[in-house]
């Protein structure tokens, strides 16, 4: 059996007279993929908000591994571990694509220590090789994903796909345990869907990753993920096996409607 | 053509010698006070652009940094320094550190906020500072401070400003092109992306701010023993948008388009004053309208986010390309 990585426990937030997320709770395991999917208005962003610390929970627990992480901030979730892209693209725009990564791969490392300070302001050798050295980490991680020739292109020049690939290596690049992902392969066609699929089985193995992933798209979660749960109006009404998952008249109901008796 | 190489500071440093010598014997003392003023103009640009340019953190209250930075020199030379110019630099520093750490108390709560929130709170604070200078009998309430202490010769006057707009050029653009600036630029990019990544976003803006209210101490403190003489209205909210224009003309994000763009600022009004024909002062239409015009043509700033010898290269880079097609 493999361990639990993330819990979720009785997650519950309202919005005015709303309630978009009732009584949740379900769990991701170690190096597991897991797929949360539901019908548009279900709540599965908003628990990928809570949990990724922008909005606060009303009530309800959030343990990553063994620690209370409720009332994190964005930042303080990212540092310990969990790493989230957007389902609206949100890269740098004007930066390079070479800067988007090292930015997001130097805050480990350089968090304003008086020394950091010093050396940057200086400009002393360890400086310059510590400059040096983000920048080659960050063609790696490039290289990685075949993004290396267009380091030095702005962000927002780069084509859809490539936009997409590019914040998930971002989000890597704040070497993550956790990597959650808000509908990657929103406005994908067909064949770079399938591309997509690759890439995150492929991530998932190189980086040793566990997956959390919203998708819409039927095909690539029933294709890609191990573990799948379900949300329809805030509430969770399935968690199993895609195989499981279909058969489950709960969740056909939520999608195609009753069938007539 | 790399800043960080040695030569580059020779250089500076020699071409700042010969224009201070050639301004000392060949200009009279209105064209030396111009280009003294020239060089105040660009710290105060530099130090906004840090906030506004950088970060994405609209300030409007840099006349009132200044203004803390200015009376805090004056009244360290004037009581406790005995009024000797050999004091002025300490001073000046002092006013710095004092101005830095009002900066991070006004920063506290202001940077919960963004954008026109900000920019308002900015201004309001800038009128507090003003407002609070005006009823304080101690600095001289609205009759201000007169017989501030000057240098004695232009040279040492010159060397001092030259001195501090060096300083602030070159921490700034160290600052920029490392690991600071990146996570200013990502956060004027996309701050809710940077807070993803792992970045404490508030304190980031507060501790630029805090870098920002250091040099407008400076450029304050200086500008008290230029003038020798201030008031609460040398620091009115029409000197905060002067700040803002230079800053905005040079190019939000870019450190010598500031510069650039503080010399043409000064020395414009100061050249269109002979355009005056039988009390018509055309200086203040010509003035706009070349405003204008130059943001409609180009409304990133003389050179957008880059630096001069960064433009300088690109179109070298552009020539040769449409030359070899």
């Amino acid at each position: 059996m493999s361990s639990i990585l993330l819990e979720i426990k009785n997650l519950n937030i309202q919005f005015g007279g709303l309630k978009a997320v009732d009584q949740v709770s379900f769990h991701i395991n170690k190096n597991e993929l897991l797929g949360l999917i539901g019908p548009n208005g279900a709540g599965k962003t908003t628990v990928f908000n809570i949990v990724s610390g922008f909005y606060c929970a009303d009530s309800g627990e959030i343990i990553f591994k063994d620690k209370n992480i409720s009332d994190f901030k964005a930042a303080q979730v990212n540092l310990i571990g969990l790493a989230r892209t957007f389902q609206n693209i949100r890269l740098f725009k004007n930066l390079s694509v070479l800067e988007n990564v090292t930015m997001a791969l130097q805050q480990k490392k350089v968090n304003g220590k008086p020394s950091d300070w010093i050396h940057s302001l200086l400009n002393t050798k360890f400086h310059q090789d510590q400059e040096k050295q983000f920048k080659q980490d960050a063609l790696d991680l490039l290289s990685i994903f075949d993004l290396q020739h267009l380091a030095n292109e702005q962000a927002c020049a780069l084509p859809y796909g490539s936009q997409r690939k590019l914040e998930i290596v971002r989000a890597l690049a704040t070497k993550p345990e956790l990597l959650m992902l808000d509908e990657p392969a929103a406005g994908m066609n067909h064949q770079e869907t399938q591309e997509l699929i690759e890439l995150i089985r492929f991530i998932k193995e190189k980086f040793n990753l566990t997956v959390l992933l919203i998708e819409h798209d039927m095909k690539l979660v029933m294709n890609l993920c191990e573990r799948i749960v379900v949300l329809n109006r805030g509430k969770k009404i399935a968690d199993g096996p895609p195989a499981t998952i279909k058969a489950t008249p709960e969740v056909i109901e939520a999608y195609l409607g009753k069938k007539p008796v | 053509m790399s800043m960080s190489s040695k030569n580059t500071y020779w250089i500076f440093i020699f071409v700042t010698i010969i224009v201070g010598i050639c301004l000392n014997s060949f200009f009279n003392s209105y064209i030396q006070a111009v280009f003294v003023t020239f060089m105040v103009n660009a710290v105060m640009a530099l130090s906004l652009n840090f906030i506004t340019g950088l970060a994405d953190q609209f300030s409007l209250g840099h006349a009132g940094l200044m203004a803390i930075g200015a009376y805090t020199s004056a009244v360290l030379n004037k009581e406790f320094f005995g009024d000797s110019w050999m004091m002025i630099p300490v001073g000046i520093l002092a006013a710095g550190v004092v101005t830095s750490f009002i900066g991070y108390l006004i920063s506290l709560p202001s940077f919960k906020l963004k954008g026109d929130y900000l920019a308002i709170v900015t201004l309001g604070t800038a009128e507090i500072v003003r407002v609070v200078l005006l009823n304080w009998n101690y600095v001289g309430g609205p009759r201000g401070m007169n017989g501030i202490k000057k240098f004695p010769e232009f040279l040492l006057s010159y060397g001092m400003i030259a001195l501090i707009l060096f300083l602030t050029f070159t921490i700034m653009y160290r600052l920029k092109t490392s690991w600071f600036g990146r996570n200013l630029w990502a956060i004027n990019e996309d701050d809710i992306a940077a807070e993803v990544m792992g970045l404490d976003i508030a304190k980031t803006k507060r501790r630029a701010f805090v870098i920002s209210s250091f040099f407008a101490g400076l450029g304050g403190g200086f500008y008290s023993h230029h003038l020798g003489y201030i008031s609460p209205g040398s620091f009115g909210f029409i000197i905060s948008v002067q700040i803002l224009i230079t800053a905005v003309l040079g190019g939000l994000g870019s450190l010598t388009g500031s510069i650039l763009a503080a010399f043409i600022l000064t020395f414009l009004p100061e050249a269109l004053r002979s355009v005056q024909s039988g009390g018509l002062d055309l200086r203040m239409i010509i003035f706009p309208i070349i405003l204008i015009l130059m943001m409609i043509l180009r409304p990133q700033g003389l050179f957008g986010r880059l630096e001069l010898f960064e433009t300088i290269e690109l179109w070298f880079k552009n020539r040769k390309q449409v030359q070899s097609q």
